[in-house]
């Protein structure tokens, strides 16, 4: 009887072990498995987060991109008018030396924006290099722009002031044989104030040519401020010169 | 006592042409015609003269009457002269005018010129910013 009970007793005590060892060994199979499946996750999961870094980057670097193309756009159009404004010109001096500076300006800026357009965001490199030479370009064009575009209009106002005095000589030649209406104004009303405006516009013209050259040596934005408000006096000035010669008809 | 002997001056006998050798007469002849000939280019040479001398005058008071007849319009804010003279060679008045169109025309290009310059210098900082970056790494940053 007591036999029996110990061959039971060793029965279940073996059962009992075995299904201990099944169990830790089932369980070190799972969690093995699940640390592995973890390790994967983890993996997938930084690669993703690699894949979206580097897609917000391709996104941003073609924002930047595109910033890039509209910039470089608007400064061949820039240049672009004063090239035009400057063939009616030709012949004048300096006009030679201001069309090359804004031809190769042109050039340079329509090189740099075709290769803008064929750029592969991927390689992330080239982007960078080409976006470093417009970056130490852009100052350089910065200080033409303001020569050549400068640089026309003080041309244009020379010539505007000679063919202006043109105008007042021509009636003052002819004023002593000229018939004229009733409420019609001579000459000799306005060649007071005429001679003047000539007088301003001459010496404006004197300063701006002074501030021009200036600015052009320096390459300083406060000398081309300084010069552009010249500038914009002589525009005044040559308004007033226009409506004083109109007003000659005016009291009519 | 002193006497003069006073004659009246000895006129020249003529010889009458009947007592003239046959030769000697015709060229008498042919000199008075000369003579005749050349008194009618004379007149005629006198007349052409008179006559360009009246038309200079005549052309010189019209164009005082009527040669500096000069008007005046107004069209808008241009001063616009027109002349009537007939022959105006002293002053073009429509040459004048269109210089001074094309004038004002210089100077309203000039606005829209300098207009383009304070845009341009407007859009000079938005395009420095636009210069002084590269990413977001920050690998150009000059400003």
């Amino acid at each position: 009887m007591v036999r029996l009970t110990n061959n039971k007793s060793i029965f279940f005590s073996s059962l009992i072990l075995l299904l201990i060892a099944i169990a830790v060994g089932a369980s070190t199979v799972s969690l093995s498995r699940w640390q592995q499946s973890r390790l994967n996750w983890q993996r997938d999961f930084t690669r993703w987060q690699t894949v979206a870094t580097s897609t917000d980057d391709i996104v941003k670097t073609e924002a930047l991109i595109k910033t890039k193309i509209s910039a470089a756009e608007l400064i061949v159009s820039y240049f672009q008018v004063w090239s035009d404004e400057l063939l009616p010109l030709s012949g004048e001096r300096g006009v030679s030396t201001l069309t090359k500076t804004a031809t190769s300006e042109i050039e340079w800026w329509q090189d740099k924006l075709r290769q803008l357009t064929l750029l592969d965001l991927t390689t992330v490199d080239q982007g960078d290099e080409l976006q470093q030479q417009l970056a130490d370009k852009w100052p350089t064009t910065r200080a033409k722009a303001w020569q050549v575009s400068s640089g026309v209009v003080l041309l244009r106002f020379k010539i505007m002031y000679e063919q202006l005095k043109g105008l007042g000589d021509e009636l003052k030649r002819v004023e002593p044989s000229l018939t004229y209406p009733v409420g019609w104004q001579p000459f000799s009303a306005i060649d007071s104030q005429w001679r003047q405006i000539l007088e301003q516009i001459r010496l404006s013209l004197q300063l701006a040519d002074e501030q021009w050259q200036a600015a052009i040596t320096s390459n300083r934005l406060d000398d081309a401020q300084r010069l552009f408000y010249t500038l914009q006096q002589l525009q005044q000035s040559m308004i007033s010169a226009q409506k004083l010669l109109s007003s000659l008809q005016q009291s009519q | 006592m002193v006497s003069f002997d006073i004659q009246p001056p000895r006129r020249r006998q003529s010889t009458p042409s009947s007592r003239l050798p046959l030769g000697n007469r015709s060229e008498k002849k042919a000199g008075q015609t000369r003579q005749q000939a050349s008194l009618g280019y004379k007149v005629i040479i006198k007349i052409i003269i008179a006559a360009l001398i009246t038309v200079g005058i005549g052309v010189i008071v019209i164009r005082l009457m009527l040669g500096k007849t000069t008007t005046f319009s107004n069209q808008g804010n241009n001063l616009s002269i027109s002349s009537q003279t007939i022959e105006d060679d002293i002053f073009d008045y429509n040459k004048w005018q269109t210089d001074f169109d094309t004038w004002q025309k210089d100077l309203q290009q000039n606005n829209i010129l300098i207009s383009t310059m304070v845009e341009f210098d407007n859009e000079r900082q938005k395009l420095d910013s636009i210069f002084n970056s590269i990413n977001n790494n920050g690998q150009i940053d000059k400003q």
